[in-house]
C-alpha cells in the first residue's frame, strides 16, 4: 500500500520519500513533511536513500504521525488551524493508541507531537483516582505495602489540632 | 496490533524520560502526587512538584521604613504562607458530591482549615468525630485556587493574634522563570507595594501623580491589576508602571474584588454594596472620594446588592455584566475564584459567597488604642457581641458600635430554621435543610446554641453541616458544599425595609434541592 499525500501536479514536484511501518506498509511523504520529524531528517541527511525503515513503528500508527507531519508542513494552512488540528487530533483517542503514538514521537523526534500527546495524557489523569489510572491503563501496583504505606503517609492530609489542645 | 516488542510496552515500562514529560504536563502538586503513586516506575522516573516560591518564605517587615517602627517590633518578618482551596470529593458519594475546603500548610506539615473566604481558622467541635488524617488518595481531589497571605511573626512574641492584619491581599506571580517571583501586597492602609526575588525590602507601586489606596490586587495570565478605592482599575508592567484601564465608579460599594471568571483572562468585579452605599454622600469630592469617614458608616450592614460587572474595552468602564452565567463564584478576603454551578447538584445560576466586611472582634478595653496603631493585646474572640468592634475594609474608616451588625429581624419561620445562624454574617451563609435532617426539636435547639458560642456563623454553620451529615455515617469533610447553602442572588433588587424579610426568605434554597446527605 503505497499512500501519498501528494495533491496534485504542483506538489508533486517536490521532493518526497518513501517510509515504511514495522508490518511492511510504505508512505510517500513529501520531505519539508518528512524532517519535521529529528530522526528522520538526521536520516536523509546521512544517506541518499529515499526508503526509510522504521523497525518498530506499526502502519497504523505511521499513518497518524504522517498525517500529522504532512498537516504541518503544508505552509497554506494557518498557526490557528493547525491548532485546532493538534487538539482533534488527539481527542478520543484510546488509551493505547495514544501509547503507541506517544512512542513513536519518541522514537521520530516529533517534538511538538511529543507535547501535545503528552498534554493530552496528563489532562486524562487530572483530578483522577490512583486506583482509576492504575484501572484504565492496566497497571499493576507494584508498590510493597511498606513503600505504599509511607506514600500515604506523605501525602495525607494531618490536621493541625493544636487549636483543640490550646483550648 | 503492532508487530515491535516495543508496542508490547506497558503503561508502567514506558521510557523514563516519556513519564517524566507526561508528569511536566501535570499542573498541579495534587496531580503529580498522585501520578507518582501510581506505581514504582512512575515515581522514580518523575520529581516532586516545585512550586515558587517555596512558602513559607520570609520577606521583611514593615513595608515601608518608619512604619511600624516601634520597637515592639524588633526582630518581626512576614511569613508568606499559602493557601488552597481544595475541590474534594467523597468516594462513593451520594450528594453532595463536591466540598470545597481551604487548607492553610504550616511549618510542620500540620494543616489548618480555614474559612474558604477569610484567615478564620474553622473550629473543631470536639464532639465531632473529625478523622485525625484525611487521605488525599483516597478522594478526588483538586486544586481551584492558591492564596498567599503575609503572616506576622515576632520571635518575642510567639502568641500573635493579630498576624494577618497588616496585609490586606496578597497575590504572588507564578509560572515566571524557575526560582523567581514577585509578591504584591496591598497593606493596612490600603497602599499596594511590591517585592522581587533578591529584594531587601518593599517598593511602593510608582504614584505618578495618582495616589495608592488600593481594596484589591490580582494575578492573572501574566499580569498584576489592581483595583483603587473609587474602582479605578488598573494593569501593571514589569516596571510596577501602572495603566488605568477603567475610569473611577461613581457609586459606593462595600467591597470590591477582581477575579478571573472563566480562565480566559477576561477580569470581573465583584461589588458589595449595602444600604448605605447608596445613599449619595454629600462631601464625595469626585477626584478624591469621600472624605467623611465616620458619617458614612456604611461597613455596619449587610449587603443588600451584589454586582457583577466586566470591562467595557471600548468606554474603558465597568458594565454590569448580564451573561454570567452558572457560575458559584467566591469572593473572600485572601482569595476570589469561582467554580462551575454544574458541578454542584441543586446550583442553578449563578451564586455569589462574600464576607461582608473585615471584623475585628475586641472587648471594650482593647478598642482604646487602636488609634495609635498598637495592637498588641490579646483580644478573645469570643467576647460578647455587644462589645464587638468592626473596621471597614474599604475607606479605613472605623466605628465603635455596640449595636448588631444586622438589624435584620426574620420572619417567624426563618426565625424557627435559622434563629442564632443569621445575625451576625461573616459569610451570609444559610444552609437549608438542616431543619429536615434533625428530626427532634432538641436537636436544633442544640444546634442553635453551638452556632451562638461561635462568632462566625459560617464556623458554626459548617461544623453544623458536618455534625449533620456525621449523624448519617457519612465519612466527615468540613468544608462548603454549595448546594448546601443557600445564598442571594446577584440581582438588582432596591431593598426597602419592608421587602427585606421577603427577599431574605427568597434566597433559601427550596427543600428538595438542599443537598444534604439523605
Amino acid at each position: 500500500m503505497v499512500t501519498t499525500d501528494e495533491k496534485g501536479p504542483l506538489t508533486a514536484k517536490k521532493k518526497s520519500v518513501i517510509i515504511r511501518s514495522c508490518d511492511g506498509d510504505e508512505f510517500l511523504v513529501s520531505e519539508s513533511a518528512a524532517v519535521l520529524s529529528t530522526s528522520l531528517k538526521k536520516i536523509l541527511e546521512e544517506k541518499e536513500d529515499r526508503l526509510i525503515h522504521l523497525s518498530d513503528i506499526d502502519n497504523k500508527t505511521l499513518a497518524m504521525v504522517i498525517a500529522y507531519l504532512s498537516t504541518h508542513a503544508d505552509d497554506g494552512l494557518s498557526d490557528d488551524l493547525k491548532r485546532s488540528f493538534d487538539q482533534e487530533f488527539v481527542s478520543g483517542k484510546e488509551f493505547d493508541v495514544l501509547k503507541y503514538l506517544v512512542l513513536a514521537t519518541d522514537t521520530l523526534q516529533v517534538t511538538c507531537l511529543c507535547y501535545t500527546v503528552a498534554k493530552k495524557m496528563a489532562d486524562i489523569m487530572k483530578n483522577k483516582l490512583v486506583e482509576w489510572v492504575r484501572r484504565e491503563f492496566d497497571i499493576q501496583n507494584d508498590y510493597t505495602p511498606e513503600a505504599e504505606a509511607e506514600i500515604r503517609r506523605l501525602d495525607a492530609w494531618a490536621w493541625d489540632d493544636r487549636q483543640l489542645e490550646d483550648d | 496490533m503492532a508487530g515491535s516488542s516495543r508496542f508490547r510496552v506497558s503503561w508502567s515500562d514506558l521510557p523514563n524520560e516519556l513519564l517524566e514529560r507526561i508528569a511536566k504536563r501535570l499542573e498541579t502538586e495534587t496531580d503529580v502526587r498522585r501520578f507518582r503513586a501510581v506505581c514504582n516506575s512512575w515515581r522514580s522516573s518523575t520529581t516532586p512538584f516545585k512550586k515558587f516560591p517555596r512558602t513559607p518564605l520570609k520577606l521583611p517587615f514593615p513595608f515601608a521604613a518608619g512604619e511600624n517602627s516601634h520597637p515592639k517590633h524588633e526582630g518581626a518578618y512576614f511569613s508568606l504562607t499559602e493557601r488552597t482551596v481544595y475541590r474534594v470529593q467523597l468516594p462513593d458519594s451520594k450528594e453532595p458530591c463536591f466540598w470545597l475546603v481551604k487548607i492553610e500548610f504550616s511549618k510542620d506539615g500540620k494543616l489548618r482549615l480555614l474559612n474558604p473566604l477569610s484567615d478564620r481558622q474553622i473550629e473543631i467541635q470536639p464532639e465531632i468525630q473529625m478523622p485525625k488524617v484525611l487521605n488525599t488518595l483516597d478522594y478526588r481531589v483538586s486544586e481551584v485556587c492558591q492564596a498567599y497571605v503575609l503572616q506576622y511573626v515576632n520571635p518575642s512574641k510567639p502568641k500573635q493574634n493579630d498576624e494577618y492584619k497588616y496585609a490586606k491581599k496578597v497575590v504572588v506571580s507564578t509560572g515566571v522563570k524557575n526560582d523567581e517571583y514577585v509578591v504584591m501586597a496591598i497593606d493596612d492602609g490600603n497602599k499596594l507595594s511590591y517585592i522581587k526575588s533578591g529584594d531587601q525590602k518593599w517598593t511602593m507601586v510608582p504614584d505618578n501623580g495618582w495616589r495608592n489606596k488600593f481594596v484589591d490586587v490580582v494575578y492573572v495570565k501574566g499580569q498584576f491589576y489592581g483595583i483603587d478605592l473609587w474602582g479605578g482599575t488598573w494593569v501593571f508592567d514589569s516596571m510596577f508602571e501602572r495603566t488605568k484601564i477603567t475610569y473611577n465608579i461613581y457609586q459606593g460599594a462595600s467591597k470590591r474584588h477582581l477575579l478571573e471568571l472563566y480562565n480566559n483572562g477576561e477580569l470581573y468585579l465583584v461589588e458589595e454594596v449595602t444600604d448605605k452605599d447608596k445613599i449619595v454622600c454629600r462631601c464625595d469630592d469626585i477626584e478624591i472620594g469621600c472624605q467623611c469617614n465616620f458619617s458614612r458608616t456604611r461597613f455596619k450592614n449587610t449587603a443588600v446588592e451584589i454586582k457583577i460587572s466586566r470591562i467595557d474595552k471600548r468606554k474603558e468602564e465597568w458594565v454590569e455584566a448580564k451573561t454570567v452565567k452558572d457560575r458559584i463564584i467566591f469572593v473572600g478576603d485572601d482569595c476570589s475564584f469561582s467554580v462551575s454551578a454544574k458541578e454542584f447538584e441543586g446550583c442553578n445560576g449563578t451564586r455569589v459567597f462574600y464576607t461582608d466586611q473585615y471584623i475585628f472582634f475586641r472587648t471594650e478595653e482593647e478598642k482604646k488604642p487602636h488609634y495609635h496603631d498598637n495592637y498588641d493585646y490579646d483580644y478573645d474572640d469570643n467576647c460578647d457581641y455587644d462589645y464587638n468592634y468592626f473596621e471597614c475594609d474599604c475607606c479605613n474608616s472605623s466605628d465603635y458600635d455596640s449595636g448588631r451588625v444586622d438589624n435584620f429581624v426574620p420572619s417567624d419561620d426563618v426565625k424557627l430554621k435559622f434563629r442564632g445562624l443569621h445575625g451576625h454574617n461573616t459569610v451570609r451563609v444559610i444552609i437549608e435543610g438542616i431543619r429536615e435532617e434533625i428530626s427532634e426539636q432538641d436537636d436544633i435547639n442544640e444546634l442553635i446554641d453551638r452556632a451562638r458560642a461561635s462568632v462566625y456563623p459560617l464556623v458554626s454553620l459548617t461544623a453544623a453541616t458536618a455534625w449533620a451529615a456525621n449523624r448519617e455515617s457519612v465519612p466527615t469533610i468540613f468544608g462548603i458544599n454549595p448546594a448546601c447553602i443557600a445564598i442571594r442572588k446577584p440581582c438588582s433588587i432596591a431593598m426597602s425595609s419592608k421587602s427585606r424579610t421577603e427577599i431574605d426568605e427568597a434566597i433559601f434554597l427550596p427543600k428538595a434541592r438542599t443537598g444534604l446527605p439523605q
